[in-house]
C-alpha cells in the first residue's frame, strides 16, 4: 500500500481491510448477479424470436441459479454495508440522503427483479402454456436485466456523489443529480463488461459440476459460449478502463499511486485472458484453466477494489469526511468465534450436498 | 466514547416528506419486515419440529407440508424479508442519520455476528430447498436445525441492539457493549418476540395447510391441532408483557399506561389482539379440538399483523423524547449540545441551504424553516401527520412561545428546544405564516421584549430533558 493508504491509522486500515475483503466477496456475487440477468435475458429473447434454436446452457445456468445467486449477493453485501458505514459514515450517509428517493427505489426494484427472476425460471408452466414461453418469460428476463442495471446505476452514482464532498450543497439546494456526469456511465460501463469474465468462471465450474444436468456436449457447446463472454468482457474492461482513466484524473492518479493493487488487477486480467483462450482453443472447460480464470477474476477485483479505495481517500482526505475508525467496540473476539463456526457450518452443508451429488442422486429442478 | 457530542446537529441534509412523517417510513417497514422476520423465524422451528415428527414417524403426513410450506418461507424470507432488512438500515439513515450512526459505531460487531447467522440461514435454506427432497433423513434435520438456530440468532442480536435504545442500563457509564446489550428489557423482549415468531408461524402454516389441495379435511384438522401447539406459549405473554413493563424507564411506562392516550390505545390493540389470538388457541384449538379453516387462520394473522405493529408502534414512542435514550434526543441532538445551541443557534453552521428559499418573504421565516427542519421535521409536518397546525392551532402567539421555550415542561415526551431565542421566534413566525396560507408579505417579528421574554422561558426551562428537569427544579424548590 503507497500514497493514500499511508495517512491512515492502524485501526481505520484494518477496518478498511475488513470493508475490501468483505466487498471483494460481494463483488463475486454481484457480478455474476448482473451478467446472468443479461445472459438470460438475450438468450430468452434469442429464443422467443428463434423458437427452435439449440438450448442455451449457459442461461439455463444462470436461470436456475440467479436467485440463489442475487441473495447471496444481498447476504454478502450487508458487511461491506457495515463497514462503509464505519469508515465513510459522514460521506456515505450524505450521498443516501442526497439521492433520496432514487437511491430508495432500489428496494422494491430488487424485491421485483428477484420475483421476476423466479418467475423467469418457473417450471411448472414450461410445457402447459405457449404465451408464458413467447410473452411473459422473455418479457420477466427483460425487465430483470434492466431492473437489476438500475440498481447498479443507482451505486455508482451514490458512490461518485459521496466522493464529491464539494457539491453537496449545492447539489441539495438545486436537486442535482451526478447522472449528466459521464463518470457515471463509464464506470457503470466497466462494471457491467467486468462483471462478464466473473460470470463466465462461476458457470464454467457450475457445468464443470454438472449443474442443470449438463452433459459433456453442453459443456463443449458452453465452452465456446463461455470463452467468448469473458474475453468479450476483459477486452471490454481494459477499454472502460482507458476510457474512465482518460475522462477521470482522480482514477488515473489512484491507479499510478497504487501501482501494486492496479499491477494485480493487469496481472488478474492477463492470467484470465490465458485461460479463456486457452478453453476457446481447446474447446474443453479444463479444471486448471478454471482456476486461472477464476484467480484472474478475484485478483482483478481485489486490485480494482484496492485502487477504488485509493481514490475515494484521496477525494475525502482533508475534509470533514476523511475516513476513520469507529470508536473502540466490544465483540470482536465473538465475531471471529462465530465466523469460524460458520464457515466450518457451511463446509459441512456443502460437502454432504456435495456427496450426495458425488452418489448421483441429485439433478437440481428447483431453486 | 460513542457519544456523538463532537458532531455538529444538522450535519446531514434534510429530505421533506410533505405530507408524510418520516416516523411513518421507518414504522411502515419496520413493521412489515418484523412481521416476515418472525415468520420465518418461527416457520423454522416448526419446520424443525415437523421433519423431527415425520421421521420418527408420528406424524406421516409431515413431509408433504414441510415441502410446501418451506417454499413459502423462502419466497417470503428470503427476498421480501432480506431485502426489508437492508431497507431498515437504509431507512433508518434517511430518517435519523446520527441515530443509526451510533448504533452502528457502539454495536458493529454485533452487527457482523449477525451477519454470519445470515450466511447460515441461506446456506441451510437453500440447500434444503434446492436438495432437500433428496437428502437422508439425518441431513435434512441438520439443515432445518441450522436453518432455525440462524434465524432465531438474528432475532438474538438485532433484539440486544434494539432494546438498547429504550434501556440502554450500565452502557451510559461505562459503554460495555455487553452491558448495553443485555440491558434491562432484553430478556423479556427476546421472550416476548420468540413466542411471536412461534405464533405466525403457526398461522402462515394453517394457511398453506388449507390451501393445500392435496389434504382431506381429517388430515387437514390433524395437522392444524399438530401445529396450534406453536401457539400455546402465548398464555406466559401476560407475565413477560408484566415484566417488560417493569423493566421499563418509569416516563415511558407512565405514557403507554395512561399518560398519552395514543400510546394507551396502541397498548390496547396490542393486548387486544393478542388475547383473542391467544383465547382461540387455548380454547378453541387447544381445549376444543375445533378446526381452524383458511379464513380464520387468514383474519388471526391479519390480527397478529395489527398486534405485531401496534408493539412496534409502542417500542418506538416509549423511547420519547429519546431515539437512544439519555445519549440521543429524536431530533438527534445530544443532551450535551442542547445548553450550546441555546446560546449559538441550531441554524447558525446548517451547510445545507433551503431548497425554496425565494418563497419566504422573510429572513426570519427562512430562519423558522430551518429551525422546523432542523428540530421538528424528524417528526412533525407542517400540515399533514402529527401536524404542528393541528397541535398548536389552538394557542395564542404567546402560548405558543411559551409552550415551545419549556418544551419538555409542555409535554414529557418531547425534548428541550435546542436553538436560541430569536430561532424560537423565527419557528413560532413561520409556522403563522403558514397556518395563514403563506401569504406573500409578512412582517418581521423583531420586539426586544419578546425576544427577551422568550429568552426567560428558555432559561426557567433549563436543557435537561422531563424527568430530569422535573427533578431538578423539585430539589430547587426544596431549597
Amino acid at each position: 500500500m503507497t500514497h493514500a493508504f499511508a495517512e491512515l491509522d492502524g485501526s481505520t486500515l484494518f477496518y478498511l481491510a475488513l470493508y475490501v475483503a468483505t466487498m471483494v466477496l460481494h463483488v463475486v456475487f454481484m457480478q455474476y448477479t448482473f451478467a446472468g440477468t443479461i445472459v438470460v435475458a438475450v438468450a430468452a429473447v434469442r429464443r422467443r424470436f428463434a423458437p427452435g434454436a439449440q438450448r442455451d446452457i449457459v442461461a439455463l445456468v444462470a436461470r436456475d441459479w440467479l436467485p440463489m445467486a442475487v441473495s447471496a449477493a444481498i447476504t454478502a453485501g450487508i458487511a461491506p454495508l457495515l463497514f462503509v458505514q464505519l469508515v465513510y459514515q459522514q460521506a456515505f450517509y450524505t450521498a443516501n440522503l442526497l439521492l433520496f428517493n432514487r437511491w430508495m427505489a432500489i428496494l422494491p426494484v430488487l424485491i421485483a427483479a428477484i420475483y421476476a427472476m423466479y418467475l423467469v425460471k418457473a417450471k411448472h408452466v414450461d410445457d402447459a402454456r405457449v404465451r408464458f414461453h413467447r410473452i411473459v418469460r422473455p418479457a420477466a428476463a427483460v425487465a430483470t436485466a434492466v431492473l437489476v442495471a438500475y440498481v447498479a446505476l443507482a451505486f455508482v452514482e451514490n458512490h461518485l456523489v459521496s466522493l464529491a464532498p464539494a457539491k453537496w450543497t449545492e447539489m441539495y439546494a438545486n436537486r442535482q443529480s451526478m447522472l449528466t456526469s459521464p463518470d457515471v456511465w463509464v464506470r457503470l460501463a466497466m462494471w457491467a463488461v467486468a462483471s462478464l469474465p466473473v460470470f463466465a468462471a462461476c458457470a464454467a465450474w457450475q457445468l464443470r459440476l454438472g449443474a442443470c444436468g449438463a452433459d459433456d456436449a453442453d459443456r463443449t457447446t458452453a465452452s465456446r459460449a463461455l470463452a467468448v463472454i469473458a474475453l468479450a468482457g476483459l477486452v471490454g474492461d481494459l477499454v472502460a478502463a482507458a476510457a474512465y482513466g482518460a475522462i477521470a484524473p482522480a482514477f488515473r492518479a489512484a491507479a499510478q499511486g497504487e501501482a501494486l493493487a492496479t499491477g494485480v488487477a493487469l496481472l488478474g486480467v492477463a492470467l484470465a485472458v490465458f485461460a479463456w483462450a486457452s478453453v476457446l482453443r481447446a474447446r474443453v472447460l479444463a479444471r486448471t484453466m478454471l482456476v486461472l480464470a477464476g484467480v484472474g477474476s478475484l485478483a482483478t477485483i481485489a486490485g480494482m477494489t484496492v485502487v477504488r479505495e485509493a481514490m475515494r481517500i484521496a477525494a475525502l482526505s482533508g475534509t470533514s469526511s476523511a475516513p476513520h475508525a469507529p470508536p473502540a467496540s466490544g465483540g470482536f473476539a465473538l465475531f471471529v468465534l462465530f465466523a469460524l463456526i460458520g464457515i466450518a457450518v457451511i463446509a459441512w452443508i456443502v460437502r454432504e450436498v456435495a456427496r450426495a451429488l458425488a452418489r448421483g442422486e441429485l439433478v437440481s429442478d428447483r431453486g | 466514547m460513542t457519544e456523538p457530542s463532537d458532531l455538529l446537529p444538522n450535519l446531514y441534509p434534510v429530505n421533506d416528506y410533505g405530507p408524510v412523517m418520516k416516523g411513518l417510513a421507518i414504522g411502515g417497514l419496520g413493521i412489515f419486515h418484523v412481521f416476515l422476520a418472525q415468520f420465518a423465524i418461527g416457520g423454522g422451528f416448526l419446520m424443525w419440529w415437523l421433519e423431527w415428527l415425520g421421521q420418527t414417524g408420528r406424524e406421516p403426513l409431515a413431509r408433504k407440508l414441510i415441502d410446501s410450506v418451506f417454499r413459502v418461507l423462502i419466497l417470503l424470507s428470503f427476498v421480501t424479508g432480506a431485502l426489508t432488512g437492508v431497507g431498515m438500515w437504509l431507512t433508518s439513515i434517511q430518517v435519523s442519520a446520527q441515530t443509526i450512526g451510533l448504533m452502528v459505531d457502539s454495536f458493529h460487531w454485533v452487527w457482523a455476528t449477525e451477519w454470519i447467522f445470515f450466511w447460515l440461514e441461506i446456506a441451510a435454506g437453500y440447500a434444503f430447498y434446492r436438495y432437500g427432497d433428496r437428502l437422508p433423513g439425518r441431513t435434512r434435520l441438520a439443515l432445518l436445525g441450522i436453518y432455525s438456530i440462524a434465524g432465531f440468532g438474528s432475532l438474538f442480536w438485532i433484539n440486544g441492539i434494539l432494546s438498547w435504545q429504550l434501556t440502554p442500563g450500565a452502557w451510559i457509564a461505562n459503554h460495555d457493549v455487553w452491558a448495553g446489550f443485555f440491558n434491562p428489557t432484553f430478556w423479556p423482549s427476546l421472550i416476548f418476540r420468540t413466542i411471536v415468531c412461534g405464533v405466525l408461524a403457526a398461522l402462515g402454516a394453517a394457511i398453506v395447510i388449507n390451501a393445500m389441495g392435496e389434504f382431506t379435511r381429517a388430515e387437514r384438522e390433524r395437522l392444524i391441532h399438530r401445529i396450534s401447539v406453536f401457539m400455546l406459549p402465548m398464555i406466559a405473554m401476560p407475565l413477560v408483557a408484566a415484566w417488560y413493563l417493569a423493566a421499563m424507564p418509569a416516563d415511558s411506562r407512565g405514557w403507554i399506561m395512561g399518560g398519552s392516550m395514543v400510546m394507551t390505545l396502541f397498548v390496547s390493540i396490542s393486548a387486544g389482539g393478542s388475547a383473542l389470538i391467544g383465547g382461540y388457541a387455548v380454547i378453541a384449538l387447544w381445549r376444543q379440538k375445533q378446526y381452524m379453516n383458511g379464513a380464520t387462520a387468514t383474519l388471526l394473522a391479519a390480527i397478529a399483523f395489527g398486534a405485531t405493529g401496534a408493539g412496534e408502534f409502542i417500542r418506538e414512542g416509549a423511547r420519547k423524547p429519546y431515539s437512544v435514550r439519555e445519549v440521543l434526543f429524536s431530533n438527534a441532538i445530544t443532551p450535551a449540545q442542547v445548553a450550546s445551541l441555546r446560546e449559538h443557534g441550531v441554524t447558525a453552521q446548517n451547510p445545507y441551504p433551503l431548497r425554496d428559499e425565494a418563497d419566504y418573504p422573510t429572513a426570519q421565516l427562512r430562519k423558522g424553516r430551518l429551525v422546523y427542519r432542523s428540530l421538528c421535521s424528524v417528526c412533525h409536518t407542517i400540515s399533514g401527520a402529527n401536524a404542528l397546525d393541528a397541535l398548536m392551532g389552538g394557542w395564542t402567539v404567546d402560548q405558543k412561545r411559551m409552550n415551545v421555550a419549556m418544551l419538555q415542561w409542555t409535554e414529557g415526551f418531547m425534548p428541550p428546544f435546542a436553538g436560541n431565542a430569536e430561532e424560537l421566534e423565527a419557528l413560532i413566525q413561520y409556522l403563522a405564516w403558514e397556518n395563514a396560507g403563506r401569504p406573500p408579505a409578512w412582517r418581521e417579528s423583531n420586539d426586544p421584549a419578546t425576544i427577551s421574554q422568550i429568552k426567560m422561558w428558555l432559561d426557567r426551562a433549563g436543557t435537561l430533558p422531563a424527568p430530569k428537569a422535573q427533578a431538578a427544579f423539585a430539589a430547587e424548590e426544596s431549597r
